[in-house]
């Protein structure tokens, strides 16, 4: 166990549902629901769901930019959760996160130098010239200029502003990097890019990724091993090669089935999903996806799946698996 | 505000507005306790204001708060005295010419301005001649018109020459003179620019010392004043923009002096302050009614207008809206008046079977819906009056109710009183409308009943008689009244014209109030008259304010 | 920059033109007639004539603009028809007061309400924000005379812990008292007005700073903030804080007239000689000459303050410029 990086046990976390003159209390929203995974150093763990399911809540409560209800985070053999403020602070230095919107997440007052050299004032590794120094490296790495240190973040396209964030996120030079769809905001011919950016950049720094993306064929390229998630929940997670050739979730079979693919003289037959997405107000009983799930049963309703290690390294979530 | 303001320009109506001012004929103080107590000189008194003054020019001033400041600080010929009669101010005594035609003043000799300089009966001149003038823009011209000619045989005399004998005169010159010499540098079209309006110099007891605008005017005790007095040394009034607060106030003793205690609130002050304060119920001069244009359809019937009288339940006005604090009116002179009627006038008392039994005689009779009608048109009646007295509103109400038992529909409409003023009071176009007179000292009401001060031939207004009140003897008295000089058949002239207006009925008479005014009881040697508390230069505190 | 200023200046002129044309209108054309009330009610037709003649209204309404205009120009607004002093004294007699009590009134406003907004925004749910709301709902509800009575009778009457009303002790000053207790007496005075009137605004300003705040602490650039490892203080105040002021910083240039503006029923419970009560006098008395400058003075510093506030932006946000 002790191999992982970062591992998750059981993470959960609940959203209340406010409403009434004096907002009191009236639901909780389990936007994720008992999630437990494990990503190796230098890996690429890909977190794929449809919107809504709980990726970025996951990763938020990994960072402890939330707070979550239960469970708990492993960081390099410590439980984070436990970490007082300054503890947590330090631990900034070590993981990162790479934002889906490259716009609401760079401070618009502030010029692009302050935003990338801020983290090197308050942990106090450098100032002055010599954080204006880094600063220009990162940007020649994210390969920006040093001139736009100077500017504001409103003076650049999107996918500078990623690169931006890019370069902010490897300021500490962290371990451990949470990329939350980082170019599902981009247009299609600046994706590639980024993407490469990011492989590029795993390479030079040896770095660790935990890649949320909400279909399949973005994380195809990038990971190590795919984890779907669906309605706060994981469903299926395994190595790459395994989940794409064989998925054992219904779920993850049909997500699958709408990866638009490059031949066309390959025929797949694509299932659609009825219905849509349940809320996570008030989830369905038993397997939460037996209200779409072509093969389910009567069984299904009733009774929760368990999160069963099917093959080594494949674990599914589901009777039938 | 907006009663400070109604108030204001009520006193347009407001003949004289004498606070006091002095002279030797000033009955003896019959005031506070210790009377025994000799009058000394100190001490400061302070009065609350609910409206800022407006000029301290007392030929154009029109409100309330600019009268209290100028009657300290000017004086007139002559002043009235608590009864409401005349008595010398500057004037030492008068004569009358025979044929009634020419007033002879001769004035004191011993006056001068706050400024040093000698007043003299140019002074007079200047001041009367100024009110005649073409370009003359105060509201006193009217007062003035009987005059002629001023003339100053000397430094010590005046002389006023009348196109008629007019018994009124003397309640006329109760106005202050201003001085000659700060004001004959101005033309009379632009006297209103002129400093002097805003720094007065005068020859009363009191000089000025300052005006913070909104905040408090402040007087000094004159140390040259012609006449006894004056005894405190400084008199400040305090605006106030709002009377509960003045209330408060006078609770906290920031004030010495309130005047028109709200009814509403008469009952806890009286608890709170009866040890330490003076309450005194002050009668107003003048009384609130409801006039009836006496050519309309429905009111043009003396039947109808004396069923308004008994079917009106005023009583029930005084009793629950001025909680007791005034009195039902019957006729147009105040009971303040020496040539007051009295008993000799029919009191209305409250009988809706009478007023009904009067409709039905008049021909109205009660329609399928409850409201009257006669020669198929309906008993409608259109009441204005203006915006923002509260108490005139609750009266309205109550009468509301009553006319509309008697099968009378009423419509009350308030108006903004510029708006009034302008389309219909001015132009004496209206149905009926509620307001209320302040009056002067002199019974004469010529101008308010007389048919020539009524609308012209050119439709036009030319007096007070905007409701069309014709009575060939009334107007043969009211003629009569002002040339007679006798006093005791000036009384007999007037009761008479009070029983007419009383029987003919030209308004609906509603009430007279009488708020109380609170005055601590460190003021002594005060004076309660028909004004109030009168005679300030006379007044002391006590152990002189130490 | 300077050019869109100086633009913009320009552009202001024929607006404070048209809006003192519209003014002169509507004042000449209501209901209600200066003279009316000036006169005597028994005054005959050709007395009216004269005395409209004497104080320059029996021109054709135009001819009186232009003639107004012309002065104003020359920077003589002419003199009240009540008093006959000239309208600019009468105006600046009582300004000062107007601005130290506004001043203090939008000081007292923002210094509170700003951090009981963030508070508000930061503690979301708390008990400290629930009772926030409800002062809100009171402050809006309850009219602020029957708020300024009840303080007076506590706080002035029955308690005797403050002056009721006005604006200092009469004959209270530097010279008579000293330094100190001429500024204590001064304090004491400006307590309840100020109270009144911040407690009835300030609930607005705060709840605006509190959806502010809250709208940005949910920010992707506050958690950008936070994942930086920067301690939550400078996340708050420097990024979250400085951000969320934005829209309130603009909002105080708007507010620039509002430091002019007379408060009539404040100045009635509290005998505060302000610009209000003059100018409520004025429209009833239909003092022409007061209401236009009064008017125009307000009309002019609501455009400034625009102006004022579009500028304002330019300097706390960098993503706007004007050429
Ligand atoms: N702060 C919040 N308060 C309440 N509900 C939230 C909050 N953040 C997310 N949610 C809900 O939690 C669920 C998961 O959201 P999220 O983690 O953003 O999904 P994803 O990133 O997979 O699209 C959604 O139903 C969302 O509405
Ligand atoms: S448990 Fe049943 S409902 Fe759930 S995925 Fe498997 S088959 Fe479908
Ligand atoms: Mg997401």
């Amino acid at each position: 166990m002790s191999e992982y990086l970062v591992e998750v046990r059981d993470l959960k976390k609940h959203f209340p549902v406010r409403g009434g003159v004096f907002s009191k209390v009236r639901a909780w929203v389990k936007a994720v629901d008992g999630v437990s995974f494990g990503i190796c150093p230098g890996e690429t763990l890909g977190l794929v769901g449809e919107s809504g399911c709980g990726k970025t809540t996951t990763g938020r409560c990994i960072l402890r930019l939330l707070e979550p209800t239960a469970g708990e985070v492993v960081f390099d053999g410590q439980d984070i959760l436990q970490f007082d403020r300054r503890q947590m602070r330090r631990l900034r230095r070590e993981m990162q996160i790479i934002f889906q919107d490259p716009y609401g997440s760079l401070n618009a007052r502030m010029t692009v130098g302050d935003i990338i050299g801020e983290a090197y004032t308050v942990h106090g590794i450098a100032k002055g010239k010599e954080r204006a120094e880094k600063v220009n490296e990162l940007l020649e790495v994210v390969g920006l200029s040093p001139y736009h240190a100077r500017r504001y973040p409103h003076e650049f396209s999107g996918g500078q502003r990623q690169r931006i964030g890019i370069a902010r996120a490897l300021a500490l030079k962290p371990k451990l990097i949470i990329c939350d769809e980082p170019v599902s905001a981009l247009d299609v011919s600046i994706q590639s890019q980024i993407l490469n950016l990011l492989e590029d950049l795993q390479e030079e720094f040896g770095l660790t990724y935990l890649f949320i993306a909400h279909n399949l064929s973005v994380v195809q390229h990038i990971s190590d091993r795919v984890g779907v998630m669906y309605l706060g929940n994981l469903v299926e997670l395994a190595s790459k090669d395994v989940l794409y050739s064989a998925p054992k979730h219904p779920y993850t079979v049909a997500l699958l089935s709408a990866i638009p693919v490059p031949d066309p003289d390959v025929r797949k037959t694509k299932i659609l999903l009825e219905g849509d997405v349940p809320s996570p107000l008030n989830p369905p009983s038993g397997c939460t996806f037996h209200t779409r799930c072509p093969k389910a049963t009567a069984h299904c309703k009733e009774s929760r799946p368990e999160w069963r290690e099917v093959t080594p390294g494949h674990f599914v979530a589901c009777h039938l698996a | 505000m907006r009663k400070s303001l109604i108030m204001a320009l009520a006193s347009v109506m407001i003949l004289a507005l004498f606070l006091g001012a002095c002279g030797p004929e000033a009955p003896a103080p019959s005031g506070n306790g210790g009377g025994a107590d000799e009058p000394v000189k100190g001490g400061q008194i302070v009065f609350g204001m609910t409206g800022d003054p407006v000029i301290f020019n007392p030929i154009l001033s029109t409100d309330v708060p600019s009268g209290n400041i100028n009657s300290r600080v000017y004086s007139a010929l002559v002043r009235a005295n608590a009864n409401m009669e005349p008595i010398g101010d500057l004037a030492e005594s008068w004569t009358v010419s025979e044929d009634g035609l020419v007033w002879t003043f001769k004035l004191k000799d011993n006056v001068y301005w706050h400024d040093g300089t000698k007043f003299t009966s140019a002074d007079v001149k200047y001041t009367y001649d100024a009110i005649r003038h073409p370009d003359y823009l105060g509201i006193r011209a009217t007062d003035f018109k009987p005059i002629t000619k001023v003339e100053t045989p000397d430094d010590l005399t005046v002389e006023l020459y009348l196109d008629a004998p007019y018994a009124p005169i003397l309640s006329k010159l109760v106005i202050g003179i201003i001085p000659k010499h700060l004001f004959e540098t101005t033309e009379i079209g632009k006297m209103k620019e002129n400093p002097a309006n805003m720094e007065p110099i005068g020859t009363g007891p009191y000089k000025f010392v300052t005006w913070e605008k909104g905040q408090y005017i402040m007087l000094e005790a004159n140390e040259n004043y012609f006449g006894e007095g004056p005894y405190i040394d400084q008199i400040i009034w305090k605006f106030y923009g709002d009377n509960q607060v003045m209330l408060a106030a006078l609770e906290k003793g920031d004030i010495d002096y309130m005047g028109a205690i709200p009814p509403d609130d008469v009952a806890r002050i009286t608890e709170a302050l009866s040890e330490t304060h003076e309450i005194r119920p002050i009668t107003q001069n003048g009384y609130t009614y409801i006039g009836l244009k006496q050519t309309d359809p429905i009111f043009k019937d003396k039947l109808v207008r004396q069923a308004l009288m008994y079917g009106t339940n005023r009583k029930q006005i005084v009793d629950d809206v001025l909680m007791g604090h005034g009195e039902v009116v019957n006729a147009n002179l105040p009971r303040l008046s020496w040539a007051y009627a009295g008993d000799e006038l029919n009191p209305y008392e409250y009988n809706p079977e009478k007023a009904k039994e009067l409709l039905d005689e008049a021909g109205w009779k009660l329609g399928a819906d409850g409201i009257r009608e006669k020669d198929g048109n309906k008993m409608d009646v259109k009441l204005l009056t203006s915006t923002g007295n509260k108490i005139l509103e609750a009266a309205l109400l109550i009468t509301q109710q009553n006319w509309k038992d008697l099968g009378i529909n009423v419509t009350v409409e308030y108006i903004e009183w510029a708006v009034l003023c302008e389309q219909y009071l001015d132009v004496a176009k209206f149905q009926s409308y509620a307001l209320a007179w302040s009056l002067g000292i002199d019974p004469d009401f010529y101008l308010f009943f007389h048919s020539d001060a009524a609308v012209n031939e050119k439709g036009q207004l030319v007096g007070f008689n905007d409701v069309e009140f014709k009575n060939d003897r009334l107007d043969e008295l009211l003629e009569l009244g002002r040339t007679e000089m006798d006093k005791d058949t000036r009384k007999e002239i007037y009761v008479e014209a009070q029983k007419i207006v009383n029987e003919e009925l030209p308004y609906v008479f509603l009430y007279a109030n009488s708020s109380p005014a609170v005055m601590h009881k460190k003021v002594q040697g005060v004076t309660w008259g028909y004004a109030g508390p009168m005679f300030p230069e006379l007044w002391w505190i006590k152990d002189g304010g130490n | 920059m300077l050019n869109y200023i100086g633009r913009r200046l320009i552009q202001m002129i024929p607006l404070l033109i048209g809006i003192s044309i519209l003014n002169f209108a509507i004042m000449h054309l209501a209901p209600g007639d200066p003279i009316d009330l000036l006169a005597e009610r028994n005054a005959t037709a050709e007395q009216k004539e004269r005395i409209k003649e004497l104080y320059g209204l029996n021109d054709p309404i135009h001819i009186q603009y232009l003639r107004w205009m012309q002065h104003v120009l020359k920077g003589d607004f002419g003199r009240s028809f009540v008093d006959g002093q000239p309208v600019m004294k009468s105006i600046l007699e009582r300004l000062p007061y107007t601005l130290y009590l506004n001043f203090l009134i939008m000081v007292v406003i923002y210094v509170v309400a700003i951090p009981v907004g963030i508070i508000s925004a930061l503690k979301q749910y708390s008990k400290f924000d629930h009772l926030m709301t409800s002062m809100a709902f009171l402050g809006q509800a309850v009219p602020s005379f029957w708020i300024g009575l009840i303080l007076i009778y506590f706080f002035g009457l029955k308690l005797d812990w403050l002056p009721i009303s006005g604006i200092g002790t009469i004959g209270l000053n530097v010279r008579t008292a000293g330094f100190w207790a001429t500024v204590v007496d001064r304090a004491a005075h400006v307590i309840m007005p100020v109270t009144v009137v911040a407690f009835g605004s300030m609930t607005g300003v705060a709840r605006y700073m509190r959806s502010s705040m809250l709208e940005v602490i949910r920010q992707d650039y506050v958690r950008t903030a936070r994942a930086k490892g920067l301690p939550e203080k400078v996340v708050i105040l420097k990024h979250a804080m400085r951000n969320a002021l934005l829209p309130i910083v603009t909002l105080l240039g708007a507010e620039l007239p509002l430091l002019f503006g007379g408060m009539v029923v404040i100045e009635s419970i509290f005998s505060w000689p302000g610009i209000g009560l003059l100018s409520i006098r004025a429209i009833f008395q239909r003092d022409y000459l007061i209401v236009m400058a009064i008017n125009m003075m307000g009309a002019t510093l609501m455009v400034l303050g625009n102006f004022l506030a579009d500028l304002l932006y330019v300097v706390v946000d960098p993503r706007i410029k004007y050429s």
